[in-house]
């Protein structure tokens, strides 16, 4: 029994290590948001033999940045390294309000949500055209991409319905469609015709044990909805085996990078 | 995240206490407990994490010897049994049937046992739930799936009776740390932790 504890001991201590991108290619600065007052912490990742002079990047904008950063920044190196194809700058948005806050689109029964408005026009307004000014991002729509999860999930889904123009690829892990009797689906018709004009490119992933009874059924409605509504679009959804919310989401990312890097 | 790892950090404490009781108190004490040799332990509990299960399970235990015992577990868990019905989301049905065999290691005292026993077997989880919201088609969208189940059994007895009371808690070990070494999946063990109240029939 004491060596069996010893093993997990070992095991959690290990586990909780955070996972860091290359300091020597990560750099950091913060900005104070004119669109809703906050500031953001933002690290982008430039890719091995980054060259501004002659070349132009995609970009990956992380929700909770602080959590996801290097796990995707490291993984963009990996999988695009092994598809034999041009990196993307990682760009992570740091917390300013709460992600309840900044991530959901509506104020239900004054909770203290419904910051998503202005966090979008942050990213459109003020980081968008800082990343393109100060490095070499590409300024094209489809060479933006937005990975979120859970509530950075439903984000990168309202995103998707409400400023179609800003991103061409939406990576949704375990996304929370539930939100206010299912909002989004309401966003996403209301613009259906506008959008449905794009080229869209859009991963979505769950856990398969997500069985808390709100994820699994709008996850698939929302999944059929722009499948069966979108001529020009590549999506794929997927179920990481026998996790659940948490366990599922780096497995989901490197999923999703996988599509992203394959099909963009 | 900080919540997991406290709680993480809590089950690690909880069972090096327990692996550390000493021997020689027990073994005085011994002499004044009734060996249950075979028992039969129906019971009803709780997953907790992160909303509410409700268990109904069996552990048949057979010590072969004073100290060494053949644990079985079964259980059958409603999971979220109380919210079958939010945002327009219906739960059709939603739960996970386990068994579980392994061996176990007990410690005495005057009036009770304490039985710390490394469970191994299969789980199958089965859901299925619909979108019901009047503004849209109905959606319905179901997973069942099998998966490997071990845990730490922590068991229990008071009374030395032909019946006696129990108490026993189920720390999952997996998905973390044999399905996935992230510590993001630990979330996953949480959701399997189980306290369980019930009473006991000693056969033999």
């Amino acid at each position: 029994m004491k060596n069996l504890i010893a093993i997990l001991l070992v095991l959690v201590i290990s586990s909780c290590k955070k996972e860091v991108f290359n300091p020597i290619n990560t750099k950091e600065f913060s900005i104070h948001s004119i669109s809703n007052g906050a500031d953001y912490h933002i690290k982008v990742s430039v890719p091995e033999n980054y060259n501004p002079e002659t070349e132009k990047y995609a970009t990956m904008y992380v929700l909770d940045g602080e959590e996801n950063f290097s796990f995707v920044a490291n993984h963009c190196e990996k999988i695009s390294h092994a598809n034999s194809t041009s990196n993307v700058l990682v760009v992570s948005i740091g917390y300013g309000y709460d992600r309840a806050v900044d991530y959901t689109p509506t104020n239900v029964n004054n909770s203290g949500g419904g910051g998503a408005e202005k966090f979008m026009l942050f990213i459109k307004d003020e980081l968008i055209p800082k990343m393109e000014g100060d490095y070499a991002a590409d300024t094209t729509r489809a060479s933006r991409v937005i990975i979120g999860h859970s509530f950075g999930g439903l984000f990168a889904a309202f995103a998707f319905a409400n400023y179609n123009q800003v991103f061409g690829n939406y990576l949704m892990l375990s996304p929370s469609l539930w939100f206010d009797d299912e909002i989004l689906f309401k966003m996403e018709q209301q613009n259906r015709n506008i959008n449905k004009e794009n080229h869209q490119l859009v991963y979505m992933g769950l856990g398969q044990l997500e069985n808390e009874g709100r994820m699994l059924a709008p996850f698939e409605a929302f999944y059929q909805q722009l499948e069966n509504n979108y001529p020009d679009i590549a999506i794929k959804s997927h179920f990481v085996p026998r996790l659940d919310h948490m366990g599922s989401k780096n497995e989901n990312i490197i999923e999703a990078l996988n599509f992203y890097f394959q099909n963009r | 995240m900080e919540n997991i790892k406290l709680l993480t950090a809590f089950f690690i404490f909880f069972n090096l206490s327990a692996a550390s009781t000493p021997k020689d108190s027990t073994q005085i004490k011994l002499k004044n407990y009734h060996l249950h040799q075979l028992t039969f332990e129906p019971a009803i509990g709780l997953n907790p994490w992160p909303i509410f299960d409700l268990v109904i399970s069996n552990v048949s235990q057979w010590n072969f010897k004073k100290r060494a015992g053949i644990v079985s577990y079964t259980s059958y868990s409603a999971n979220s049994a109380f919210l079958r019905e939010f945002n327009h989301i219906k739960t059709n049905y939603n739960f996970s049937v386990s068994e579980k065999i392994g061996i176990g290691t007990s410690l005495y005292t005057r009036h009770s046992s304490h039985t710390f026993s490394l469970l191994a077997g299969i789980k199958y989880n089965a859901f299925k739930e619909t979108l019901e919201n009047p503004e849209f088609d109905n959606v319905t969208a179901s997973v069942k799936t099998v998966s490997p189940d071990f845990s730490l059994m922590y068991n229990v007895k008071v009374g030395n009776k032909k019946v006696f009371f129990c108490y026993r808690m189920i720390i999952p070990l997996y998905p973390y740390p044999f399905r996935s070494a992230s510590i993001n999946a630990i979330d996953g063990n949480l959701a399997n932790v189980s306290l369980e109240f019930r009473v006991g029939i000693r056969l033999k």
